[in-house]
């Protein structure tokens, strides 16, 4: 019989007392969700324009290291989510997603982060587009096509501030410092190329796809 | 809340779950597996997973820029002007301010 997701990571969990077991509940689960984790991740990466295999490789070895080292970090709450192998994907998402996020980071020299801050208001905030659902949802080409009309930076640029997109909230300062040092450039430069690429891509939906946005 | 209101999905959203980004919750999940293309690399250690569990992390990793060249200040600055030349005045007072104390 299948073992659920949280069966093997309590199998997991007791890695001290059983090894063979753990590994072999380890690679079981790796076997059912790796190939989800790793063409999301290459997927996610290209769009970005910073895929390569090896990034795309460590990424998915250090979520599942992390899955190894913390398996009862993920609880599946049958009133909240409707499936454990949906549930289960978008955790492995998020560490992914906070694997890129230090990798920003990293791949910077904090000398000028420290300190840093950003009055509220400075970056408008992302709710102010919002598109028809039902025309936009499977509608990835005139997404892509939208994007295209982005330099590869630009585009880079304004993914990353959706990436740590919250509802009704600004830009974290610290993705916008990460952004201004790996592009060695300054807040308002970041603010005009994503003011201006957000209005680039605005003006393809509405023209193109012809969806209405709302302001 | 009104129909409409109902219908409206932020372009955040759409992003994540058109597999632009990575998905968010489960339901973006649901919706991100429709779009999602089947990367043709096998994931790493495929045929030996327990390797990752040895390795330990990755912590020697670095974003690369594909295919875009070094972006100098200037170049960002100049792009984010529309493409127009930096006027005299506005350079002088830039120079001015990069020499104040921080």
């Amino acid at each position: 019989m299948e073992q659920s997701v949280e069966d093997l990571l309590l199998v997991i969990s007791e890695q001290e007392i059983d090894v063979d077991g753990a590994k072999k509940a380890f690679t079981e689960l790796y076997r059912k969700y790796a190939i989800f984790l790793n063409s999301a991740v290459a997927m996610h990466a290209k769009s970005k324009g910073v895929y390569d295999k090896n990034l795309v490789d460590n990424v998915v070895n250090n979520v599942f290291f992390e899955v190894h080292a913390h398996p009862l970090n993920f609880v599946f709450d049958e009133e909240r989510h409707k499936s454990e192998e949906f549930a289960f994907k978008a955790w492995i998402s998020q560490i992914a997603r906070n694997e890129f996020s230090d990798l920003l980071r990293n791949s910077i020299t904090y000398s000028t982060i420290q300190g840093h801050t950003i009055d509220d208001g400075i970056i408008e905030r992302f709710a102010e587009i919002e598109v028809e659902e039902e025309i936009l949802s499977d509608n990835r080409k005139a997404l892509d096509k939208a994007l295209s009309m982005l330099s590869d930076r630009d585009k880079h640029i304004l993914l990353t501030c959706f990436d740590y997109y919250e509802d009704g909230k600004n830009t974290p300062s610290e993705v916008l410092n990460s952004l201004c040092e790996y592009w060695g450039t300054t807040k308002p430069n970041i603010r005009q190329v994503k003011k201006r690429s957000l209005e680039k891509v605005k003006s393809y939906l509405e023209k193109a796809v012809n969806l209405k946005a709302i302001k | 809340m009104k129909k409409s209101d109902k219908n409206k999905v932020d372009l955040a959203k759409a992003f994540r779950i058109n597999g632009l980004l990575l998905p968010a919750d489960e339901s973006e999940v649901e919706a991100f597996e429709r779009n999602l293309e089947a990367d043709s690399n096998d994931p790493i250690d495929w045929n030996d997973p327990v390797k990752i569990i040895a390795r330990g992390r990755v912590k020697k990793m670095s974003l690369k820029k594909n295919d875009i060249d070094d972006s100098s200040v200037e170049n960002l600055s100049m792009a984010a002007r529309d493409g127009k030349n930096i006027s005299e005045n506005v350079r002088k007072k830039m120079n001015e301010d990069r020499k104040k104390p921080k």
